[in-house]
């Protein structure tokens, strides 16, 4: 007969074994609860409402705030942009940094120089390298500008003409964070087995189909995170385009964050409009980052 | 066998309970730091207002020093010798002990120490002492009405005339006694209309007007010497007209130059200078609509289609204006009186003209600083009594204030002081003031304005057809 296993009652003491984690957990809950979700959902408040600093009382106003952005050109233009930058500068995040990072675990000559030399530009605030490319790209004194002079190219003024000016902003971009993402896919290109890659030189495989068979799918997860930290930067950018062309020329770089500065924290300080574009924001980020977990939701195993 | 850690050790060492009691106490310290009270605006300024805030009028810092009788002599004026002495001013009558007024302005940069200067003398003749903060004029509007709803307002606040409608609409701002008004001798007579009318709104007066800034037509010397496009003085031959401007952009275009900029491509405040001389504005008379759409707005728009996208005489969107103009590689630029700082710091040689007349009327614009008193939860009769006090010694100073500080008071009295009336460029700004033309006294004026900015910037490239664009405008203006 099995000898039965009793249980000892739970002592008055243990319940501290559940408690005390929470404790410790505490002040962040704390802080998150006052600092992200108080003011989250005191903005979803606002944004039914005609609140405008300054004005002490604010009447309801239902979903107004919302509709109105329906027929807006200004919103609309600036969904349309923030989405275009979000493209633009996702695709060269998602190769040109494991490019690197490549190039750089297959042992290259000088290559912890070459790490940091790719990293620095990640170390410079969004405020410097704004400045940095705005100098660079000026059409009148710009250095870019007047070396393609000197060979007989004459570009066209690139942060103020409405084609060139989110492709330079995107190339700024691509450029402060390349290094960063570098860094991480080398470091899950070395996380991966070694075994993997001999088993796969003793089957036959060269070096394409090693890195598309093995070392790819095992760089899936990191990929997930780097795609999706990259794009909820993305959709939010407001720095970079701030300093280099402040939503110009003509609106064609006026992003959905810069939009919701300039109309509640600049004019007239519309708090109700700017909160309800920031839920709309806020709504098409959490869809994007749902939608983007179940594509890379199946992960290689071996 | 005993462990080497003893018992009284073991109580000694880091626990959880340690961390966990840590941790609390961390809390409990920054959630009381957070509700503590703010602190009163400090004594000292904070930030200068040199920079430019987005989408509030002006679009640049607002100061000026015509310290050059010439372009190229860089003599500052003679500070210590204004003309007109300071008038003597009695102490508030009432007061128990010396008044202490807080005052935010964004007077900053080259101007931030004519001003503390004059508030000291302020402080000298009637025993009233300002204590002044500066910063930005974004940031100010926006601690303005933030904090008069909750009693944290200044004393004094120095606003942009655009600004007042916005401010009285809020009741941030209070209304002027017209009594007082008078018994200060402050008197329209001596005011240019466009500047007396920029503190009223609705029938009623929120400021006084302390000092203007406005546009004007500077021209790069050297360049013009080059093209042969001087006098017989061998001063350059300013344009008068849009035929003369746009000729004389495009002699002047060449090697890489450019010949001329009417402010910038989405400078919506020399665009509206541009509706006043077509007998145009942005909203109706009435203030009901906008009027965008009409065909003297269009007429408007045409032409600021024309120096770029069609002659390309102008700059492409993204030049630093003043830096080309500087640099030599813009010839004529129309902006604000606040360039001449710069200017005279650059040791560029240039000259100072009018504003062209494009259209109908010799219109300017200009854009005042106004002295307000924010709305405060108690009445203080000495502090009501110490603004009127400031407001008189800054007109009875004007002069002073103009050389010294390089803003162009608002009060035309002190226009005639021989050493306004001496310097090329203050004569330019002085007898440009008779043309002032203001923004509309409309809440919807600044929102109006940040909606202007991208459609001609769109105009000016040639990407929107005047006409499209300008009804589009008219539209959501209309709908603000």
């Amino acid at each position: 007969m099995a000898k039965s296993i009793s249980l000892p009652r739970r002592s008055a003491l243990d319940w501290k074994a559940v408690v005390v984690p929470y404790l410790y957990l505490g002040p962040f809950l704390v802080l998150f609860l006052v600092f992200r979700v108080y003011p989250l959902l005191y903005g979803l408040y606002i944004s039914v409402t005609n609140a405008q600093l300054g004005r002490m009382s604010t009447a309801i106003v239902g979903f107004q705030n919302y509709s109105a952005l329906l027929s807006d050109p200004r919103f609309q233009t600036s969904v349309v942009n923030t989405a275009t930058f979000t493209l633009e500068a996702t695709i060269p995040v998602l190769g040109v940094p494991l490019l690197l990072a490549v190039v750089l675990n297959r042992g290259v000559a000088l290559r912890t120089l070459l790490r940091s030399a790719f990293f620095f530009p990640f170390t410079l605030s969004v405020v410097t390298v704004g400045l940095i490319w705005a100098w660079l790209l000026d059409p009148l004194v710009g250095p870019i500008t007047f070396y393609l002079n000197r060979v007989g190219i004459f570009p066209p003024p690139w942060l103020g003409d409405t084609h060139t000016a989110m492709p330079a902003i995107v190339l700024a971009t691509v450029w402060s964070v390349t290094g960063y993402y570098m860094v991480i896919y080398l470091a899950a290109l070395q996380d991966i087995p070694q075994q993997l890659l001999e088993a796969a030189a003793l089957d036959g495989a060269g070096g394409w189909q090693s890195f598309w068979s093995v070392t790819f799918p095992l760089l899936r997860p990191v990929m997930l995170f780097v795609v999706i930290i990259h794009i909820i930067g993305a959709l939010q950018v407001f720095g970079i385009i701030f300093v280099m062309t402040k939503g110009g020329p003509a609106d064609a770089t006026l992003s959905l964050v810069q939009y919701i500065y300039l109309i509640g924290f600049q004019g007239s300080f519309r708090l109700g409009p700017a909160a309800a574009m920031s839920w709309v924001l806020f709504v098409a980020i959490f869809v994007v980052s749902l939608i983007q977990f179940r594509v890379f939701r199946d992960q290689a195993e071996y | 066998m005993r462990y080497p850690h003893s018992a009284a050790a073991v109580s000694h060492a880091f626990t959880r309970r340690h961390f966990l009691a840590g941790g609390l106490v961390a809390v409990a310290g920054a959630a009381l730091a957070a509700c503590s009270s703010t602190s009163a605006p400090s004594s000292s300024p904070t930030t200068s207002a040199a920079t430019s805030a987005p989408a509030a009028a002006p679009t640049t810092a607002p100061t000026a020093a015509p310290a050059a009788t010439t372009a190229s002599s860089s003599a500052a004026p003679a500070a210590a010798t204004a003309t007109t002495a300071p008038a003597a001013q009695s102490a508030p009558s009432g007061s128990g002990g010396a008044v202490t007024m807080t005052f935010w302005n964004d007077i900053g940069a080259t101007n931030a120490k004519p001003y503390t200067d004059l508030q000291s003398l302020f402080n000298k003749q009637t025993g009233i002492k300002i204590d002044q903060q500066v910063m930005q004029i974004g940031n100010l509007n926006s601690k303005l009405q933030m904090g008069a709803p909750i009693g944290q307002a200044p004393d004094m606040a120095l606003l942009y005339t655009t600004a007042i409608p916005h401010f009285a609409d809020l009741g941030t701002i209070q209304v002027l006694d017209p009594a007082a008004l008078d018994q200060s001798g402050i008197k329209e007579s001596d005011y240019v209309p466009a500047t007396w009318q920029g503190g009223m709104y609705k029938g009623k007066r929120y400021s006084v007007t302390q000092d203007v800034v406005q546009s004007a037509l500077y021209l790069n010397d050297s360049m013009f010497k080059d093209a042969g496009l001087t006098g017989s003085d061998g001063k350059p031959q300013a344009p008068t007209d849009q035929t003369s401007w746009l000729e004389t952009a495009q002699k002047l275009t060449k090697n890489g130059n450019y010949g001329g900029l009417w402010g910038g491509s989405s400078d919506n405040l020399n665009f509206e200078g541009l509706l006043w001389q077509n007998g145009t504005n942005v909203f109706s008379e009435d203030l009901s609509k906008s009027v965008l759409d009409q065909p003297a707005a269009i007429e408007v728009a045409t032409f600021w289609a024309k120096p770029y996208a069609q002659l390309k005489a102008s700059p492409p969107d993204g030049v630093d204006a003043e830096k080309a103009f500087v640099a030599g590689k813009l010839a004529m630029w129309v902006n604000g009186s606040w360039n001449v700082t710069g200017f005279n710091d650059s040791k560029i040689a240039y000259t100072v003209a009018p504003v062209p007349t494009l259209f109908k009327t010799p219109k300017v614009w200009s854009l005042g600083h106004e002295l307000t008193m924010p709305m405060q939860k108690n009445k203080d009769d000495a502090k009501v009594a110490a603004f009127w006090k400031f407001v008189k010694f800054m007109i009875d100073n004007g002069a002073t204030w103009t050389v010294q500080g390089g803003v162009l008071a608002a009060n035309n009295t002190v226009y005639k002081d021989p050493q306004i009336a001496k310097d090329p460029i203050l004569k330019v700004f002085t007898d440009q003031s008779k043309n002032w033309g203001v923004g509309q006294s409309t809440p919807k004026w600044s929102d109006a304005e940040a909606l202007i900015g991208p459609v001609i910037d769109g105009i000016y490239l040639g990407k929107q057809p005047p006409a499209d664009a300008m009804k589009s405008l008219a539209q959501q203006i209309s709908a603000l």
